[in-house]
Order: structure tokens, then C-alpha cells, then sequence
């Protein structure tokens, strides 16, 4: 009970702040989760059922370039300056992320082919925003001290998901070397939203024609917005409940569905040297069910309003100016909605690791490595690479790792790792095997614990899952 | 169970050592932001025979012309405006002096304020470039924010037939917006 407690409190201390890469997960064998980092990874377990709700719960907040301590420091400085300061400084390739998962249901069992099969159900949130910079500066200074400088609309960069995934996927030991697996998945896509092909610019210039001051430019616009599922929300008007019902209906059938596969590999290259790598989520969505796509193009010069003085008698009407101003402005900005379908391809995330395993052989596993190949050693090191496909180009990370096996039951990992975000993200993850009991937890950032503000990114993942190890 | 005590540790370290410090988030009360935007107003480019309604045979001595400015009363710069600096830019080459006169109107063509200048004769056709800045603050731009619509009203002391030239203005507003 008081681990439960323990537990709970755990995770909502660390809702708020924890990433997209999960180098820490990745390869820890004891953890029935780690085979949805790499479906080929090693198995040694008999079958495993994930607690619902608490199986694997993931959530990443990250800003690069930026921490709250930039912001918030208690310097004595004028706060608006910093946020200034900061705006200029950032570019427009720093990124805000926030990502979710929760697994409703995972289980696995092994055949009697010995092929370990897995089949599961979770719910996954992506969103990334580049920081559009140019806007920002537009909205936060005005125009007035940047005359002739061309806001540049494509800094506007926006991707959102919300997802539902089934999945089922098979793991095989091929010989004494070699473990391969594959995963298919169904997704169903709750709500989508992007902007993410944008172009154009907004410029003031000393005016050129000689009607007026300034020409306000609009040139070369091409903005695109597109939604799925999204139209439907908002026409229930905040209505909280119908909103989260409409939610969980769609996470089954919401009309947008699309299929993907992992695939992955465990190869030992010797006794002691371990290759492992994964594809994730190659795949997509076609969209075809309450779409909404926008799109503005065109270029448009405003000079303002130029009063003619019409000779008019008693009751005659005016001119309409602003009126035709408006015309004016949507005759030359192609304004367009369009419900086409459309197909989204999904985040492809890469894993590679290379380890070296020494010491002594892990207690159960010295006949193993006999009859199948499966040597587990109590250290392990190497390296792990990420990649991540995002809209502006592929988001990289590197970790070097270090991991101490207690036992089958216990292991402590602890990372460095090297990203988009910082260059010195120290991390741990601890699984641990208690009775039928496997509970895991992985946190990221830790040289920040000790001032939260300061980090651009915490990850924390945890989860409680049943397991029956092999006999 | 020792296994169990050190994963209490662990936990109770994560949860109680990570914290935020030296940081005042009470700091985004005072969040504001203050863009300055520059944007083009009306203008014109009218001959001394508007002046003259050839017609009639008869001066016009005033003319009158109303643009609506939607924008003006709109919720989302309403209360947000706190300066307006207006910049007139006349150039006149018609040997008059005119009085010209910017009214703005509520949605009742109700007047809420009005900015009024002089713009200089030219003495033999070359143009004489007047330059008229008002800047308008407080309960004066709550007035304006109010409004739907701005006139302006031309004013000549007198005109003939005969009379030649072009009166041009060129405007622009300054908004010093916070929100």
C-alpha cells in the first residue's frame, strides 16, 4: 500500500516535467516496455501483463534554447527585458515539445515456437512548435523600429497529435546471435493539427508609389493550416465532458485511421559485444474524417485608405473605403478551405546501441548462454544514437551509458546524454523485480534537480507491470 | 527487502531535492508587452477644381469625406491603445491656406474627437509641405478607441474657376499598444 502510495504520488510530482527519447528504457531487457523500443530486443521473460493505466507512462516537457531560469530569475532585473532579450536570442530552429504516452493495456506471452508475442493499446500526445521568431518580434515590439525588415511568416512551424495505437508485434530469437522483431500498429487519430509549409513575408517600407507613407507588403504568402478532427471539438463550444467523451469514441473509431510497423534487431557480435537497433513507427495517417484545410497565398501592398471626395448631394452614400479595403485585401490573399483528405506521415524515430558487456556471467543466465546464445553479464557500457524526424529536419541525441546488473531482479542504468537541448543531461533508470512485480522508472536531467528552472528538459518514465520470467 | 529501501531513496530524493530555486515566478504579473506599430492612414491627392463645382458655377468651400476604420472599436485593441501619435504630411501647391479638420465618429456619426490644422498657401504654385503631428493620450485615445469612423473635412477660404494646383496629404498612425 505504502508502495502504491509512494507510486501515485511519484508520478504526479513528475507529471509536469519529464522526453521524447527514452535512452534510458531503451535496451533494459527486464522491462516488458523496452520491447516498444526496439521489437527486436532480447526477451527473457514467459509472458507479462502491464497494469492498466500504470504499465508505461511517459511525459516530456522540452524547450530548446530557453529555461524558465532565463526568464524567471530573481535578478533584480526588469522581466520584460529578459523576455526582450531572450526573443532575440533564440533562433527560429529552437523548438518547444511536449509529449505523453499512457498505456491502457500491454501484454505478452511466449508461444510454444518460442516466439514472444505482445499486443497493446496506448494513447500518445506529440506536439512541437518552432519558436516563431519574426512573429514574435512583430507582436511583442511592433513594426515601428523594424521598417523595411521582412517578418518571415514560414517561421510559423506547429504540429500536434493526439493518437490512439493499437499494436501487436512478434519477437524471435533466429539463432544464437540474432533476435529479430516486428510490430504492426493501427492508429486512430483523435485530434491533428499542423502548420508546418509556410512562406511568405510582412514588410513596412518607406513608400515607393509616392501615395502614401508607408507600403505595408504581404509578398510570396503560402500559408497552410490543416485539421482532422478538430472542427468537431470546437462546435461543442468548451463543453468539457462532451469534448472527452467525443475523445475517447475517436480513440476507437474516429474515421482517421492509418497503420505503421516497428522493426528492430538484437545482434551479438561476440560474447561481449552487443548491436541493436529500431525503426519506429513507419507509417501514417490518412485523414479523411472532419478536415479542414486553409490555406492563404498571394501577395497584397497596402497603401491605406485614399479619401476621393465625391461629389454628392443630400443622401447620397458615402463611398465604402474599408469595405472595398477588404474586398481588395481577399481578391489579391487567396483565401481557400478545402476539405480534401490527406495522408500525415507519423514522427519516424531511429534507435541504434552498441554495448560491451564484462564481469560475471548474471546467475540464471550461464546455461542459457549455452544452449541459446543469451549471455547477460552483470556490466554493460556503450553508446546509444536517436533520431527523430520532425518538420524542420531530423532532431539527433546522443547517450554513452553505463549499467550495473544486481542480479536478474535489480539493474541501475545511468546516462549521458547529448541533444537538441543540452550537452551535459545526466540520467538513471532503475527496474526492479519483486515477486511477479516489475516497476520501473527512468529520469532524465538530474545535474538540474537541484533547480528544476534550469534544465531545458526533464524526462521521467515509469511503469508497473506483471512478469513471469523463463523457467 | 533492502531493494524496496533504496527505491524509497531514490524516490524521496527525486521528489523533495528537485526543486526551483532562486527564481520569482511572481515576476509574471509584471509581464507586459509594448509593440509600437506604424501603420498608413488615409491620404489624398485632390486639384483646386474640387474645389469649384463646375456645374453650379459655384465654390465648394468645404468638402467632406467619411472612412470607416472597423478596427478602431474592435475588442481586441480596446483598452489596450495606450498613445496615438498621428502624422499629417501635407504638401500644397494650390495659393490658398486651408483649414482641414479630422472628426472621428462613433457608430451614431456622434463626434468623440477632432484633431484640427492649418495647411500653409504656396505663394506661386511650388508646393509647400506642411507637417501636422498630434499625439493623443489617456481618456483622449479611450475616445478614439470608441469610434467607427474618421472624416476629414477640407476647408478653403475661397475659390474660383480659375484656380490651379493640388492640395496631397499623407498620414500614418503610431500605436504604442501594452497587454
Amino acid at each position: 500500500m505504502r508502495f502504491l502510495l509512494t507510486y501515485c504520488i511519484a508520478f504526479i510530482a513528475t507529471v509536469s516535467i519529464s522526453a521524447q527519447n527514452k535512452q534510458l528504457l531503451y535496451g533494459l531487457e527486464n522491462v516488458p516496455q523496452s520491447l516498444m523500443l526496439n521489437p527486436g530486443g532480447e526477451v527473457y521473460t514467459q509472458k507479462h501483463i502491464g497494469v492498466p493505466l500504470l504499465s508505461g507512462i511517459h511525459i516530456n516537457a522540452g524547450m530548446s534554447g530557453l529555461t524558465a531560469f532565463d526568464i524567471f530569475e530573481d535578478d533584480g532585473r526588469d522581466i520584460n527585458d529578459k523576455i526582450r532579450n531572450q526573443i532575440l536570442e533564440l533562433s527560429p530552429k529552437d523548438f518547444f515539445t511536449l509529449t505523453q504516452q499512457i498505456e491502457l493495456a500491454n501484454i505478452g506471452w511466449r508461444s510454444q515456437f518460442g516466439a514472444y508475442f505482445t499486443a497493446g493499446w496506448y494513447q500518445e500526445m506529440d506536439f512541437i512548435a518552432y519558436f516563431p521568431k519574426d512573429i514574435a518580434i512583430l507582436a511583442t515590439e511592433g513594426n515601428r523600429d523594424y521598417i523595411n525588415y521582412p517578418f518571415d511568416i514560414s517561421h510559423i512551424n506547429v504540429r500536434g497529435d493526439v493518437t490512439s495505437v493499437f499494436h501487436i508485434g512478434i519477437n524471435k530469437q533466429v539463432n544464437k546471435k540474432l533476435t529479430i522483431g516486428i510490430r504492426g500498429k493501427l492508429y486512430s487519430s483523435i485530434v491533428s493539427a499542423n502548420s508546418t509549409r509556410n512562406k511568405g513575408t510582412f514588410t513596412t517600407v518607406n513608400s515607393t508609389n509616392g501615395l502614401n507613407v508607408y507600403e505595408h507588403r504581404v509578398e510570396d504568402v503560402d500559408v497552410n493550416i490543416r485539421t482532422s478532427g478538430l472542427n468537431k471539438l470546437l462546435d461543442l463550444n468548451g463543453n468539457e465532458i462532451g469534448v472527452v467523451k467525443k475523445m475517447l469514441g475517436r480513440s476507437i473509431f474516429s474515421g482517421n485511421y492509418g497503420l505503421g510497423v516497428d522493426l528492430g534487431f538484437t545482434y551479438l557480435i561476440t560474447d561481449k559485444m552487443r548491436l541493436s537497433a529500431s525503426a519506429l513507427d513507419i507509417g501514417a495517417i490518412f485523414h479523411m474524417a472532419d478536415i479542414e484545410t486553409i490555406n492563404v497565398s498571394g501577395d497584397y501592398s497596402l497603401n491605406g485608405i485614399e479619401l476621393v471626395y465625391p461629389q454628392v448631394e443630400n443622401g447620397e452614400e458615402l463611398i465604402p473605403y474599408y469595405d472595398d479595403l477588404k474586398d481588395d485585401v481577399y481578391d489579391n490573399l487567396n483565401v481557400e478551405t478545402t476539405r480534401g483528405a490527406y495522408l500525415q506521415t507519423r514522427p519516424l524515430k531511429i534507435n541504434a546501441q552498441l554495448s560491451y558487456n564484462f564481469g560475471n556471467f548474471l546467475g540464471g543466465d550461464v546455461c542459457d548462454c549455452l544452449k541459446k546464445g543469451l549471455i547477460r553479464r552483470v556490466n554493460e557500457t556503450g553508446v546509444h544514437l536517436y533520431a527523430i524526424a520532425r518538420p524542420r529536419g531530423p532532431q539527433t541525441a546522443g547517450t554513452f551509458f553505463y549499467r550495473r546488473r544486481f542480479g536478474a531482479n535489480f539493474s541501475l542504468k545511468g546516462s549521458y546524454t547529448i541533444d537538441s537541448y543540452s550537452s551535459d543531461n545526466i540520467g538513471t533508470a532503475i527496474s526492479l523485480d519483486i515477486n511477479k512485480f516489475n516497476f520501473y522508472i527512468a529520469a532524465d536531467n538530474l545535474l538540474r534537480l537541484d533547480n528544476l528552472a534550469k534544465a531545458n528538459s526533464v524526462s521521467l518514465q515509469l511503469g508497473l507491470n506483471l512478469k513471469w520470467d523463463q523457467e | 527487502m533492502r531493494i524496496s529501501v533504496l527505491l524509497q531513496i531514490f524516490v524521496t530524493f527525486f521528489l523533495f531535492n528537485s526543486c526551483v530555486k532562486n527564481t520569482d515566478f511572481e515576476q509574471a504579473n509584471e509581464i507586459a508587452f509594448t509593440p509600437e506599430i506604424e501603420a498608413n492612414l488615409i491620404y489624398f491627392d485632390l486639384s483646386a477644381n474640387t474645389f469649384f463645382d463646375a456645374n453650379n458655377g459655384t465654390p465648394d468651400i468645404t468638402i467632406r469625406d467619411v472612412t470607416e476604420l472597423e478596427f478602431l472599436d474592435s475588442e481586441e485593441i480596446t483598452g489596450n491603445i495606450q498613445k496615438i501619435e498621428f502624422f499629417f504630411d501635407f504638401n500644397n501647391s494650390i495659393q490658398r491656406v486651408f483649414n482641414v479638420k479630422f472628426e472621428f465618429l462613433d457608430k451614431d456619426d456622434v463626434v468623440t474627437y477632432t484633431m484640427e490644422t492649418e495647411v500653409s498657401a504656396s505663394n506661386s504654385g511650388v508646393p509647400v509641405r506642411t507637417v501636422y503631428i498630434e499625439v493623443v493620450e489617456s481618456q483622449d485615445v479611450r475616445a478614439i478607441e470608441g469610434s467607427r469612423k474618421m472624416a476629414a473635412i477640407i476647408t478653403i477660404p475661397e475659390s474660383n474657376a480659375s484656380l490651379t494646383g493640388t492640395i496631397k496629404l499623407q498620414s500614418k498612425a503610431t500605436y504604442f499598444i501594452e497587454y
